[in-house]
């Protein structure tokens, strides 16, 4: 039994026991039930009042801090497309302005609808019009505030994707990308060795083969398949040195000397097991081995890539629902949510009393809810039923974001 | 549903103040109680409720808190002293409402206790006034409410209730004083 309905007048029985019990060891309750007695009068309206007071005040603090994220977002999105776009172009610029009013008429409407919500969540009680007033204009506020930093996060992206598409890269950027990859992925160049085209590594291997003082500079080899055949290009690289190499036609490759008598070189190759070869030799053979596994024939299917052992049994049609209907609507957060979990609940719930669950929680990467935190729940039912349907939920597409969700049931 | 201790926590990694605001709505029926017990006016309680919330606000990151619900009961109620103080007002609180037995006497009723403790409860109760021992045994033994004792008997629900405190500590008394001479 809680308080409140202790001081609503159920004071009788076990449950008012156990609470007038509880009070003897919990001064705080005991003060609580001791005030409430002594001062006359239904004390639950007014509480109920104080608890909306509370709330109130929390929404209102929110949006200097969304304000906030939101010139930081729009910076951020300016400093994007100044670097990434050469010119301005107006075409980008249009859907921006469309979107924004897009979703300030969104926020409106959302911002009118939270009037009427508050409006119908007054108690019946007397209570001073100026409280109200006071009370009611910041919640609209944060609603708003959250659809624009929304808004502006979608421009982040709109710019990028499409300078993607449609514009050429800056050449200083993609040049910047490029040895990017060579430092990340070392097999796809070969800058490190002073010249880095095959016939210049078959000459100085010949070089090498009739000059023996060569060798101490560099290491020669060849890669080969399980039958003897050359693999070419395939990746060379040392484990701990920033050097590399690819295979020629031949499956020959050639590295400068490592500084480490101990390195060790690594050959990886699509479909084989990467192998580690101490650097012993001047001249290496490798014999890689195919890597089974990794060679599992796959079937596209309309809406992702399936094992083919997957395919010979029926495919679920649950999964299938979920990619087309991801693919087709292409979102899904509050809103879509909001309607799956109506959709999905079970219809007899708290009674069939009013209920609220507020919770928040984070989407990772793949669009998962995780972290899920019930921060309020009026009725475990609820709580149960909305754990259930958010880890059975399709995958969300704001990931990395986090959510704060209110659902009521009416 | 998050404990207290869990919500405050988010609360100093995020600091979000949604997490603070439900916790502090958890403990407003409380507050508001305690409140009206020492300023016994509703306007003034609501007015603490919301300035002890305003208050906290702002100080209670600075602290390490450990069980939230004895921390805000001794905020709430040096707010609520001060606020008498200030208004100059002389008020007697009484010094038994200030400090709350503990009722672990009464686990004696979950016969986990030796028997000479049990033995010098039942000669205790017999020295007790009549009130306060009916009160005592519709209590603890009969696991009946205040309001329901005050059904039984026909005494004023707040005789009960010093009925109950008043017959506690002198049950206390007498059974360390028996004990201690057995």
């Amino acid at each position: 039994m809680s308080l409140k309905d202790y001081i609503q007048g159920k004071r009788h029985g076990r449950d008012a026991h156990k609470l007038e019990r509880e009070a003897m060891n919990d001064p705080f309750l005991q003060d609580a039930i001791d005030g409430f007695d002594s001062v006359q009068g239904n004390h639950l309206p007014v509480i109920e009042q104080l608890e909306q007071r509370i709330g109130k005040k929390i929404a209102g603090r929110k949006p200097s801090a969304r304000i906030w994220y939101i010139a930081a977002a729009a910076s951020v999105a300016l400093l994007i497309g100044i670097s990434v776009l050469y010119k301005p172009h107006s075409d980008w610029v249009q859907p921006i302005t469309q979107s924004s009013i897009d979703n300030s008429v969104m926020a409106d409407s959302i911002g009118q609808q939270n009037k009427t919500d508050s409006v119908q969540q007054q108690p019946v009680t007397h209570v001073p019009p100026a409280v109200i007033a006071q009370a009611r204009v910041p919640d609209s506020q944060p609603k708003v505030a959250e659809e624009l930093n929304v808004a502006v996060a979608d421009h982040i992206e709109l710019p990028a994707a499409m300078s993607d598409k449609q514009y050429a890269v800056p050449e200083s950027l993609s040049q910047q990308a490029s040895s990017a990859i060579t430092t990340v992925v070392p097999g796809l160049s070969l800058q490190s060795m002073e010249k880095p085209e095959t016939t210049t590594i078959s000459n100085t291997r010949l070089l090498a083969a009739e000059n023996p003082q060569l060798k101490s500079n560099k290491i020669f080899g060849r890669v080969l398949d399980e039958s003897g055949m050359p693999l070419i290009g395939v990746s060379v690289k040392y484990k701990n040195e920033y050097q590399s190499a690819t295979t020629d036609l031949e499956g020959n490759f050639v590295l400068p000397a490592p500084k480490e008598k101990e390195e060790k070189i690594q050959f990886s190759y699509i479909g084989y097991q990467q192998k580690e070869v101490a650097v012993a030799a001047d001249s290496t053979v490798v014999k890689l081995v195919p890597n089974d596994l990794a060679l599992n024939e796959v079937v596209v299917i309309g809406y992702g890539v399936q094992k083919k052992s997957g395919l010979t049994g029926a495919v679920r049609k649950k999964d299938a629902a979920v990619g087309v209907g991801m693919k087709m609507k292409n979102e899904f957060g509050e809103k879509e949510f909001r309607k799956y979990f109506n959709d999905n609940r079970l219809r007899y719930l708290c009674d069939g009393n009013e209920a609220t669950v507020r919770a928040m929680f984070e989407i990772d990467p793949s669009g998962k809810p995780i972290n899920i935190r019930i921060i309020k729940c009026d009725c475990e039912e609820l709580e149960a039923e909305f754990l259930r349907l958010i880890s059975s939920s399709p995958l969300w597409t704001k990931t990395g974001e986090k959510v704060t969700l209110k659902i009521q049931l009416k | 549903m998050l404990t207290d201790e869990e919500l405050l926590r988010i609360f100093s990694e995020s600091n979000d103040m949604l997490y603070f605001g439900e916790l502090y709505k958890r403990y407003v029926p409380k507050t508001y109680g305690l409140c009206l017990k020492y300023l016994e006016e509703k306007e003034k309680a609501q007015d603490a409720v919301m300035d002890i919330f305003q208050k906290l606000t702002t100080t209670v990151q600075q602290y390490e808190v450990e069980n939230f619900g004895t921390w805000l009961y001794s905020v709430a109620k040096n707010h609520c002293l001060q606020l008498i103080r200030k208004e100059n007002q002389t008020k007697f609180v009484k010094i038994e409402d200030a400090f709350v037995e503990n009722d672990e006497l009464f686990t004696l009723t979950d016969k986990q206790k030796p028997e000479e403790e049990l033995n010098a409860l039942e000669y205790c109760m017999g020295t007790l006034p009549d009130e306060q021992r009916q009160s005592i045994r519709l209590f603890f033994y009969e696991e009946q409410s205040y309001a329901d004792i005050v059904e039984t008997t026909g005494y004023q629900l707040s005789k009960v209730k010093s009925y109950i405190q008043n017959g506690k500590r002198n049950l206390r008394i007498c059974v360390l004083k028996v004990l201690q001479k057995g």
